[in-house]
């Protein structure tokens, strides 16, 4: 048994002091009782006393000094017993009018303290008891008569002896039901307590529950005025609970069919549901919820009123829109460069004549094909980024040759796209990077593709004759890499949709460029899966910077 | 006979240039590439034929060009020329012609002839 060391020194320090009001109201007695009767032995009572008081204050010092048995708890009971004794002897033993009394103690102790303590008690005030007449009849002490009960004769063996085991006898019955009585109010208490306790539980329970659960959860009467709304269907509707506690719940959810499947969840009892789509009034923003109405049913299985649970499907929807219209624009996208080359090799073959016009439809229908093929390939990285979530084959890259790779400023020869694009629109692009650059580790193909399309992106939208500068530089523990253009720069308030797929500036000032709006959304994924940073700095007429940074190693 | 006017409106260089290249010997075209433009160049010069392009993510622009020159000039046939013909948005419009792209030249030229008789023969 694991022992309570504070429980235990409370109730010592708590008997303690019963006793010493006790023992004081005794002692102020025995004092004014000595003066009318000489020979009341008072510094005997005294001493009996000062026993049990020392006694009760060695207990709390052996318990306070933690060598805390829980015998202990007994022992003041123990030192009691002394003065017990010493109250019996002075009374006049079994013949004493005080002896009754000592039931409503053993009562009192069994109501008090339990069936154990008053047991434990009765048994050391028997054995006082009956060591007082032993002592006695012994005449090993002197009998005094302070009570007496008058016609109560104290001589008889038989009669005292009869006498004390009635006496006894009595002490036992009042401890016995007083302690059960007491084991049986502490047991109900304890239920009580416990129910209560449970009571609470539940509610907490169910409260918890309740707040923090995903779904909305709303209760009203047989008049759908609302009884309960829990806090996500608070969020959802956009009002709290005291605004719509008690009224119909029809002013807070305005859809055509809802009042017929709510009525057909009481009438018909059948579990309803549908989609609705609802303006939120705090924000104002479109939400789509499913609900799904039940009735609510008393113990007498009466309608009482109805369950409405709602969940909030919009990003669900929203994606499944955006999804939607992704494909959409992605297949038109597609016939954009396919209208050029179909109508340019009709045109073909129908006949051109001026073979320098030939050529030159020729090589629209090039570059259209390249323009397909590029859309086709970023879409394919979109989708493989986006939906199949394909890990990156990293490996260790030097940025230096990669980027010498897709735009070669040294040569004369114009091989790749950036070369071509940029020796078309006649701009100048400067590479400079830092010296001794330590290498990244990062997935090739993919970081080729976004400085690609930074670059690309950077000459396209630019006009003929400016400057586009690449620099690439160590930057603590990152890569740094710079795209800046000399071009019209970009708005402040279309900054922040510039990494948004599909979007496209739309600008007066900015010439009409081809693409699908992919590109930039698909090198911010490629940055971020590689815990790199991409950003943009620009001011209108100055250019813009498109920044972005990867972590050095693996 | 004087050549019929066609104003296309259309922003990619490389379609109005085949379009010129095939159509030029039978039509007079104008081109211009924006909506402002167009609705000058409409004030100013009388034309048989609307080719109005549109395309997706500028649909709504597009949709917005082609309600104001209905209203404006009712009596110029519109013909629509979209890679999102099949969108509802476009669909739906009560365009005189609607031509998907990519498109063949052939068919092309049988809806503007058609769409330039039926106006021929109703004036006259």
């Amino acid at each position: 048994m694991e022992l309570d060391k504070t429980k235990i020194i409370k109730t010592i320090t708590a008997y303690n002091r019963h006793r010493l009001i006790i023992t004081t109201l005794a002692l102020t007695f025995a004092i004014m009782l000595s003066f009318v009767w000489t020979e009341f032995p008072l510094n005997l009572l005294i001493i009996l006393m000062g026993i049990s008081y020392i006694g009760g204050i060695i207990c709390l010092l052996l318990a306070k000094i933690e060598k805390v048995l829980v015998p202990l708890l007994y022992f003041p009971r123990i030192f009691d017993s002394f003065l017990t004794l010493g109250a019996v002897y002075l009374t006049g033993g079994i013949e004493s009018f005080i002896t009754p009394v000592f039931i409503f103690i053993i009562l009192g102790a069994g109501i008090v303290l339990g069936l154990m303590t008053a047991m434990v008690l009765t048994t050391l005030i028997s054995l006082s008891y009956i060591s007082i007449i032993l002592l006695e009849h012994l005449g090993i002490i002197h009998h005094y008569h302070l009570l007496p009960i008058i016609g109560c004769p104290y001589d008889s063996n038989f009669y005292t002896f009869w006498l004390l085991g009635l006496n006894i006898f009595f002490f036992y019955v009042a401890s016995f039901i007083s302690g059960h009585l007491s084991n049986i109010i502490k047991e109900k208490t304890i239920e009580i307590n416990k129910s209560k306790y449970r009571e609470k539980y539940n509610r907490n329970f169910l409260d918890s529950i309740l707040t923090n659960m995903a779904d909305g959860l709303i209760v009203t009467d047989v008049d759908l005025k609302v009884q309960m709304a829990n806090l996500a269907s608070q969020k959802m509707l956009g009002y709290t609970e005291e605004e719509m506690k008690n009224k119909s719940i029809l002013n807070f959810i305005h859809d055509d069919t809802f009042p017929i499947l709510l009525q057909k969840a009481i009438k018909e009892n059948q579990l309803t549901s549908e989609e609705i789509e609802i303006i939120n009034p705090v924000d104002n923003k479109k939400e789509f919820l499913t609900l799904k109405m039940v009735s609510l049913k008393d113990a007498f299985d009466r309608v009482v009123g109805v369950i409405i649970v709602s969940r909030d499907i919009t990003h669900e929807e929203l994606l499944e829109r955006s999804r939607a219209n992704f494909l959409s624009l992605v297949t038109h996208e597609l016939r954009t460069p396919l209208s050029s080359i179909k109508a340019y090799t009709e045109t073909l073959l129908d006949g051109v004549c001026d073979p320098k016009e030939a050529k030159e439809f020729l090589e629209v229908i090039n570059t259209e094909s390249d323009a397909l093929s590029r859309q086709i390939n970023q879409i394919l990285m979109f989708t493989e980024m986006d939906v199949k979530r394909i890990p990156l084959r990293r490996k260790e890259i030097n940025l230096s040759q990669l980027i010498s790779e897709l735009i070669d400023t040294s040569k004369t020869t114009k091989e790749t796209m950036l070369e071509k694009m940029a020796f078309e629109k006649e701009i100048e692009v400067n590479i400079n990077i830092q010296e001794n650059l330590p290498n990244i580790w990062a997935d090739y193909k993919k970081i080729k593709t976004a400085i690609e399309h930074l670059i690309e992106n950077a000459i396209k939208f630019i006009p003929t004759g400016e400057k586009v500068k690449v620099e690439v530089l160590k930057s603590g523990d990152e890569i740094k890499v710079c795209v800046t253009d000399s071009g019209p720069g970009i708005a402040k308030d279309k900054l922040s949709h510039i990494f948004t797929p599909f979007y496209q500036i739309e600008d007066p000032m900015i010439k009409k460029v081809k693409g699908i709006g992919l590109g930039l959304s698909l090198v911010k994924h490629i940055i971020e899966t590689h815990a790199g940073k991409i950003w943009v700095e620009s001011d209108v007429g100055k250019g813009s910077s498109f920044i972005f940074t990867l972590p050095i190693g693996r | 006979m004087d050549k019929k006017k066609i104003l296309l409106i259309e922003d990619e260089p490389e379609i109005v240039r085949v379009i010129k290249y095939n159509f030029e010997r039978y039509y007079l075209i104008h081109n211009v590439s924006k909506k402002e433009e167009a609705l000058d160049i409409l004030a100013q010069h009388k034309y048989d034929l609307i080719i109005l392009d549109m395309k997706l993510p500028l649909l709504e622009e597009g949709v917005a060009t082609f309600h104001q020159i209905r209203k404006d000039y009712s009596k110029i046939p519109i013909l629509i020329l979209s890679i999102a013909a099949d969108e509802p948005a476009v669909r739906d419009l009560d365009a005189d012609a609607l031509m998907p792209k990519p498109f063949e030249f052939k068919n092309l030229h049988a809806k503007i002839e058609e769409l330039l008789n039926y106006t021929t023969n109703c004036t006259n």
